[in-house]
């Protein structure tokens, strides 16, 4: 079956970032209107590695140990700068509840702009909190270049440092396995999450909470960040749904021979 | 305030500006998107400079202040000068800058690789203990069936299994990852628009 | 209440009586309400009443002063507080204690949360010594048998008598991927892309060096990019190695060129699909290349005969079919991949019209191409080490999971600190 204009592939793809758009601010609009402020009055469900990060984060507190954060080694300027990202509001959101702490979080990067950026949050969470004077520049550190440079230069910081636990956010290779095991080895919690199909598939064997897929997206509503990531997840529900229907319709009408 | 402002101002237009060329055919849209992208990927060579320069720096305060380890920063910063001289004076894709690259580099790297089947193997075998589900037996026993479907079998020589492990990998594997990379992708999606909107600033001082 | 206090004895009597219980003199007399005592310590009208031992009973010290313990008045400044302060009680506090014990009764439960509170106090207040840690633990004897138990594998083909383990045959996607080579005609420009890591040389150089092999022979003209900071090295590498195998001499600017490397990841691809000549107006050597005759009519990436991408990350090469291939319109896409990365770039191939025109995935695909071109050997004579290690891995995976899985259905929870 042939339709009789020709529909710009750019124009879909437009419309649908606009339609994803329109939900986000929806659905910002109702939750702050309801104040439905708690994940569970947001419609969402629970993951566990969420709850077990906040405790850790109470204990790294409690304990005056410090936590890891290991970001990847994505930029911010390719396919995979969202992970970086959602790993830089994580650790913004984690610098600003251990800076009443005794030692602050060590970040760890395998890329040039991530460190810079990572020293820039990991600063402004601290001045937000009043406690600049913290801040210490070798607390974001670049670990290496290649992948496997990059998770060597991480594993003194997990066995050296004392860390309480380990935050695995970001784009992820199969490296991501060295790094989890070390984080294990220390009897420390691991959360990891990576947008790579072959580091969620080594992470859900070596580490202890993994977040799978768009779990790792959802972080932000899950840390409690702001009501537009919840909003964020809720609209990325209802796509989902609207893909699954269109992904059945098509199949079906490419069976059937429409088209 | 103001500062901020500009700062969200100029982050959205930037945005609106490569999101609009990518999608909409406008020569003048199209000609500034490909500015903004040769200024990233000038932005990301030089960011690739200053890390270096932050890894120096940090490994250098560690061998002044004789930190635990110190002795490692050292060797890699001699390591770090020596290929650069190397690279500097000789070229990238010299005699001598092949020599390190194949002697050091490529051992070092393929024996991270060869621990890593050491660690993966080890972490199978906790897996069942850690996680005693009926999920992680599932996940073994597709391990065990892609492995032994991958290579020939001196004992146990089955077609069966080369076809299983086929068929799991086309279908299975390729819709579960199909699936999983859709909601990587609805989430990537989701973040650069909150980054467009200003909700999410990794740039806030 | 007030007692009587008996003049004669000093006996308390009980209010109302009006002879005393002990020696039975009179008690009319007694004053039971305090009147205010004067300024010399006289009580009105109360002297003559207290008997020698004083008021309450006490007996007064005659060469006391005059602040109420005269002995003169014989009365001190509690006497008219006889009703206020109950006698008795006084009276019975001087007698003798009796005998209490000083164990304190605690029930069982008590002393449990007692030994419990001074646990903790206890550990709280002193500086715990930091946990010796074993250097070699459960784990890393795992790990070493592990090792030991994969040389043994790996190295039985070559020191023992090899069992007979059959080659892969070539699939389709080597097959159509040898074919696309051998339709080349000679001295075509043919762009190949290194992007995978060192880590994974071991991998993807026996396919490489084969389908580098079969390129030189067709006299193919050779320029290498990369999307990877370490891709031009690594390139010049997978050179060298196949000059040796093949037996020929391929030298730059002659045979190849390495334009180095494509920064911005899909951003620096999307340049390239554009223009390959603004994205690299040099070669890696600093040689203006685009002049010579093999490349004096490619601007695009279009323009290559062929585009051959090898990388280990299904994410990079993704990358090139999503950006890049929309723009070869003539020019096949042919890919070397790890095996990691075939369940998500098997359905480019496998697609109609097809993304991607040729595959060789891992170790497996090596070989299958090797049998097809009956060129080199090199991957065909690590098959069997390779094989033999991953049925090791397979049968320690089994082994071991079994053990775990036993092991964790008798254990308690473990948790890490700060867990659950």
């Amino acid at each position: 079956m042939n339709l009789p204009y020709q529909i710009d592939p750019g124009y879909i793809g437009l419309g649908f970032v606009l339609l994803f758009l329109l939900l986000i601010l929806t659905f910002t609009a109702i939750l702050r209107d309801k104040g439905r402020r708690s994940l569970g009055e947001a419609g969402l469900r629970k993951i566990p590695a969420f709850k077990k990060l906040w405790r850790t984060m109470n204990y790294s507190v409690e304990s005056g140990k410090r936590l890891h954060l290991t970001l990847g080694r994505a930029g911010i300027g390719g396919e995979h700068s969202t992970s970086s990202l959602v790993g830089l509001s994580i650790l913004k959101s984690v610098a600003q509840f251990v800076s009443m702490g005794d030692k602050s979080p060590i970040t760890t990067s395998g890329e040039g702009t991530l460190m810079i950026l990572s020293q820039d949050t990991t600063r402004s969470a601290y001045s937000s909190s009043g406690v600049a004077e913290k801040f210490d520049q070798a607390d974001g550190q670049l670990s290496g270049l290649t992948p496997f440079s990059y998770a060597s230069g991480t594993l003194p910081i997990i066995y050296d440092q004392q860390t309480s636990g380990t935050i695995m956010v970001g784009h992820f290779g199969s490296e991501a396995a060295l790094i989890a095991d070390a984080s294990e080895n220390t009897d420390c919690m691991t959360l990891a999450g990576s947008d790579d199909l072959s580091a969620q598939a080594i992470l859900v064997a070596t580490a202890n909470e993994p977040l799978i897929g768009e779990e790792l997206y959802a972080a932000g509503a899950y840390m409690q960040i702001g009501l537009t990531h919840t909003a964020s997840v809720r609209a990325q529900d209802v796509i989902r749904w609207i893909l699954v229907i269109v992904i059945l319709v098509g199949a079906a009408l490419k069976l059937t021979g429409v088209f | 305030m103001v500062k901020r402002t500009l700062l969200i101002a100029v982050t959205i237009t930037t945005g609106l500006v490569i999101l609009m060329g990518y999608f909409i055919n406008l020569p003048a849209l199209v000609s500034v998107r490909k500015i903004f992208l040769n200024w990233a990927i000038i932005l990301a060579a030089v960011a690739l400079l200053i890390g270096l320069i932050n890894l120096i720096v940090v490994h250098a305060r560690k061998i002044i202040n004789k930190e635990p380890g110190s002795h490692y920063s050292l060797v890699l910063l001699v390591s770090l000068m020596v290929t650069a001289v190397v690279g500097i004076v000789s070229g990238p894709t010299s005699k001598m800058s092949q020599w390190i690259f194949n002697n050091i580099q490529i051992p070092i790297e393929t024996s991270l690789m060869a621990l890593l089947a050491v660690v993966l193997i080890s972490a199978a075998i906790r897996f069942t203990y850690r996680r005693p589900t009926s999920f992680s037996l599932i996940f073994i026993f597709t391990t065990l069936i892609i492995m032994l479907g991958t290579v020939s079998n001196p004992w146990l020589n089955v077609s069966w299994l080369s076809e299983l492990r086929l068929w799991i990998t086309r279908v299975p594997v390729v819709g579960g990852a199909r699936g999983i990379l859709f909601g990587v992708v609805l989430g990537t999606i989701a973040t650069g628009l909150r980054v467009l909107m200003g909700a999410d600033r990794p740039y806030e001082d | 209440m007030a007692g009587l206090l008996c003049d004669n004895c000093g006996a308390i009597n009980s209010p109302g009586n009006q002879v005393c219980q002990h020696c039975q003199a009179s008690l009319e007399d007694h004053l039971t309400q305090p009147e205010p005592i004067s300024s010399d310590g006289d009580v009105p009208g109360q002297s003559q009443k207290f008997n020698s031992t004083g008021h309450l009973g006490f007996p007064v010290d005659d060469h006391l002063g005059s602040e109420g313990y005269d002995s003169g008045h014989k009365q001190s400044p509690l006497a008219e507080l006889g009703d206020v302060i109950p006698i008795e009680t006084v009276v019975e506090e001087i007698s003798k204690p009796k005998p209490y014990s000083l164990k304190i009764r605690v029930t069982d439960a008590q002393r449990t949360n007692i030994r419990l509170l001074e646990k903790l106090t206890r550990t709280e207040a002193g500086s715990r010594p930091t946990p010796k840690t074993s250097n070699i633990t459960t784990q890393h004897i795992i790990r070493i048998l592990i090792m030991l138990f994969l040389i043994l594998a790996i190295s039985w083909p070559i020191f023992f008598d090899p069992p007979h383990l059959p080659l892969p045959a070539a699939d389709s996607n080597v097959s159509s991927f040898s074919q696309h080579i051998l339709s080349l005609p000679l001295d075509a420009p043919v762009l190949l892309a290194f992007d995978y890591e060192p880590g994974y040389a071991s991998e993807l150089d026996t396919s490489t060096t084969a389908v580098l092999d079969q390129l030189m022979s067709r006299n193919a003209y050779l320029t290498l990019v990369s999307t990877s900071t370490s891709g031009a090295i690594q390139a010049e590498r997978a050179i060298s190695i196949a000059e040796v195998k093949a037996a020929r001499i391929y030298e730059a600017p002659t045979d190849y060129v390495n334009l180095g490397y494509i920064p911005g990841g899909a951003t620096g691809l999307i340049g390239l699909s554009t223009g390959i000549r603004s994205t690299f107006p040099l070669s890696i050597n600093g040689d203006q290349v685009w002049q010579s005759p093999a490349l004096q009519d490619v601007n695009t990436p279009n323009d290559f005969n062929l585009v051959i991408v090898i990388t280990d990350s299904s994410a990079t090469a993704r990358t090139w079919v999503e950006q890049v291939r929309p723009n070869l319109i003539n020019t096949p896409l042919l890919m070397i991949t790890s095996a990691q990365v075939e369940p998500l770039i098997r359905p480019y191939f496998d697609s109609d019209p097809a993304q991607v025109d040729g595959l060789i995935v891992g170790l497996a695909g090596s070989v299958g191409y090797e049998t097809f071109t009956g060129r080199i050997k090199e991957a065909s004579n690590l098959w069997g080490s390779f094989s033999m290690s991953v049925v090791a891995a397979a049968g320690l995976i089994l082994f071991g999971g079994m053990v775990s899985a036993i092991l964790a259905a008798n254990k308690q929870g473990q948790d890490y600190p700060g867990g659950e």
